[in-house]
């Protein structure tokens, strides 16, 4: 007779796991697994989101999707603008952290300062930096006599920039928290040997430090990705897409079509493209990096 | 004797205070009264209220006002700014609508086939609005909203460089390039304009734009969307030249300022006009009380050019409401010409309620000629057959591609043309 590969013991605690997990479980099937299949549902009809009647098109809007030049516009803007903000924003979180890790004064006070944007609300920040662009930054400019053009969010060649610089400002903080605590993780007796082997900072820094703290850099690298790629809010009150469509995500698209446009149907078409995006590139930063790790 | 003499001195200070009491609490009562509402039972409106930046605190001087005529009701906004309507209508048609929705005027024809508006034609209060301002919230007969204030959008200009450099007000864009080129010959850039708010590009071309068509066929949304005329034809293509006759004559800089800038510059005299609406006059007063302004249509090709009246917050009524009595009752209150008054001059905008103390600017003659020579507009005979959101908003973004040299004018054309199917009062 086959002996069961667990005891009974263990099956009763691996049952004791599963029951914690349910309640979680539940509320990822209610907020994430059924909201996407309505979507998919109502991507397969011609609806405007308000009346009772809903007109089935089957891939009619998929279809369409391909059509939409502002789809692939506003696809490329977010590509860029994912680009840059997750180089940027992770390259920056890391040289803070590696910096706020050393013996510097008031290590405590600029790690607070560096982190208390991430506070804030992103439609504050919105307001903040249209602001920032529009008056304070050019008033000091002038103040100063001098010609740097820094009316960023006022020119389609300049709109991708101010994004860039407005939300790695407010998200650099939060990621650098996460690198500093990979950062304490790693064992000081790898850099102590190193030393004495007589490794420099650099060669420290890309062969020791990277490698064994490859656990956050995965985490960080997903987390921009797809918060950038997923990005509205900031736009709302910053650039409203603009100037013209210039800065229009496919979220921000998105929205417009739903419920501005009254193109319910169209939008949840274009939602779930973009579910299936943001599951591609998850899955493959995943794999790329999961290589890359180096188990201590 | 001192006493009774104390006593006399005390009940008339109490009866001088309590005849002081709230400054609404007479009038409004006369006017509930006359209204004939009742409401015994405590009760709680939900009102959604669409707020522009100079109408936030509105809903305590509202509930002041409600409370002191109807104890028992008492409110509980939800504010959003009206970009976010859709949405949020959209949600509460599925969940259960607000009591009260302050929207503005055009969203009577937006969501009328939703039939989620009540019907207020045979309400008392709803004739406390001028009957001219109630032509847009009425679809099929249904009175669907009560505006309240009036908006009017057209070109400010500084009266004083006009005056100072000869320059007539003008009615066709001939007129109108000539007065901007006297400007620019005198260092003046002729139009501030702030495109940074991304609302503004498209309530402008809307504008002048509408403005253009309206003049060529006052149905000319219900034409374009039965194919009687397109895009291509001469009206629209003059609406285009007009939005380019702006861009042409404003600062470099356009697409990189806001609101506060805009005004600014304006009041300075930077720039001797600026296409806007009328919630600038009460800012150009504060930052300088003696700047004498006025205020012209845009011009169109004909030369009858109207100025742009929007009946801005308007009170609807959900169809659907389980405290009807209760929402009259809020209404009347609301309607009553002595709350209207404060509001408009809180919001320093026109009031659109009878005899109110509406907020007056040095433009007022000026919109008071118009009126009087029927050269005003409601914006609803622009927006009810042509939509903000579903045409005029995504072909201003077209336009400034075009701008932009993304593409060409013919495609900003061929674009606008393909949005026919959502144009029309009747679609």
């Amino acid at each position: 007779m086959k002996k069961s590969k667990y005891s009974s013991y263990e099956k009763k605690i691996k049952r004791q796991y599963a029951s914690l997990m349910v309640p979680s479980l539940v509320l990822f099937t209610l907020g994430i697994i059924i909201p996407i299949i309505m979507c998919f549902y109502y991507s397969l009809f011609e609806w405007d989101g308000f009346s009772p009647d809903m007109k089935f098109l089957g891939l009619g809007n998929y279809i369409n999707i391909f059509k939409d030049p502002q789809v692939m516009m506003s696809w490329r803007f977010t590509i860029f603008f994912s680009i840059a903000n997750s180089l940027t924003a992770n390259i920056g979180a890391l040289l803070l952290a590696t910096l706020l890790d050393s013996k510097i004064k008031a290590k405590t006070l600029q790690r607070t300062i560096v982190f208390i944007p991430c506070l804030f609300s992103s439609i504050v920040t919105g307001f903040v930096w249209k602001k920032m662009y529009s008056e304070i930054l050019p008033g000091i400019v002038q103040a100063l006599g001098l010609t740097i053009n820094l009316k960023l969010f006022g020119s389609q060649s300049t709109v991708l920039l101010g994004l860039t610089i407005a939300n790695c400002w407010q998200w650099t903080g939060l990621w650098m928290m996460i690198y500093l605590a990979a950062l304490q993780s790693v064992p000081q007796d790898f850099y102590e040997a190193a030393i004495m082997d007589g490794a420099n900072a650099f060669q420290r820094f890309f062969r020791i430090t990277i490698p064994l703290i490859m656990p956050a850099i995965i985490t960080c690298t997903v987390g921009l990705t797809t918060g950038a790629l997923r990005t509205y809010d900031i736009l709302v009150t910053a650039t409203e897409g603009g100037p013209g469509r210039a800065s229009n995500t496919i979220v921000y698209y998105i929205y417009n079509i739903a419920f501005k446009q009254k193109l319910y149907g169209y939008g949840s078409a274009i939602s779930i493209t973009l579910i299936i995006v943001l599951l591609i590139v998850a899955v493959a930063q995943l794999m790329f990096f999961r290589k890359k790790e180096v188990q201590l | 004797m001192k006493k009774s003499k104390m006593l006399l001195v005390v009940m008339s200070m109490a009866m001088g205070l309590a005849a002081c009491g709230s400054v609404f609490a007479g009038a409004a009562e006369t006017e509930a009264a006359a209204a004939g509402y009742s409401v015994d039972e405590p009760v709680t409106l939900k009102v959604l209220f669409c707020q522009g930046p100079t109408e936030a605190g509105l809903e305590d001087q509202i509930d002041e006002a409600v409370q002191a005529v109807y104890p028992n009701i008492s409110c509980d906004y939800e504010i959003i700014t009206w970009e976010d309507l859709p949405g949020k209508l959209q949600q509460y048609m599925q969940s259960g609508m607000p009591d009260i929705v302050v929207a503005k005027s055009q969203d009577a024809n937006n969501f009328a086939e939703y039939n989620i508006w009540a019907d207020l034609s045979d309400t008392s209060y709803i004739h406390n609005v001028f009957d001219s301002a109630l032509w847009g919230v009425t679809i099929d007969d249904k009175i669907l909203g009560m505006p309240y204030i009036g908006s009017y959008g057209g070109v400010y200009y500084n009266k004083t460089i006009f005056s100072d450099l000869g320059l007539e007000v003008p009615k066709t864009y001939d007129d109108l390039e000539k007065v901007c080129e006297t400007l620019k010959e005198n260092d003046i850039t002729p139009f501030a304009t702030h495109y940074l708010d991304g609302w503004f590009h498209g309530w402008e071309l809307a504008i002048a734009g509408g403005g253009e068509l309206m003049s060529a066929s006052e149905t000319w949304g219900d034409e374009f969307h039965d194919g009687k005329v397109t895009t291509s034809d001469e009206a629209f293509q003059n609406a285009l030249k007009a939005m380019d006759m702006i861009h042409k004559y404003t600062f470099d800089d356009c697409y990189s300022v806001e609101q506060s800038t805009c005004d600014a510059r304006f009041v300075k005299g930077e720039a001797a006009m600026a296409f806007d609406m009328s919630g600038v006059a009460a800012t150009y007063m504060e930052l300088d009380p003696d700047l004498d302004f006025g205020l012209f249509p845009f011009p169109t090709s004909k030369g009858d050019g109207c100025l742009n009246m929007e009946p801005n917050a308007t009170f609807f009524k959900s169809a659907s409401t389980e405290n009807d009595e209760a929402c009259d009752a809020f209404l009347s209150v609301i309607a009553s010409p002595e709350f209207a008054g404060q509001w408009s001059q809180y919001v320093g905008e026109a009031s659109l309620i009878k005899d109110a103390d509406s907020f007056q600017t040095p433009a007022q003659p000026d919109i008071d000629a118009y009126s009087e020579q029927g050269l005003t507009r409601d914006q609803n005979m622009i927006t009810n057959q042509l939509p903000y959101n579903e045409f005029w908003d995504p072909t201003s973004s077209d336009f400034t591609e075009y701008i932009n040299g993304n593409i060409t004018l013919d495609e900003v054309t061929k674009r606008a043309q393909e949005r026919a199917d959502v144009c029309g009062t009747s679609k």
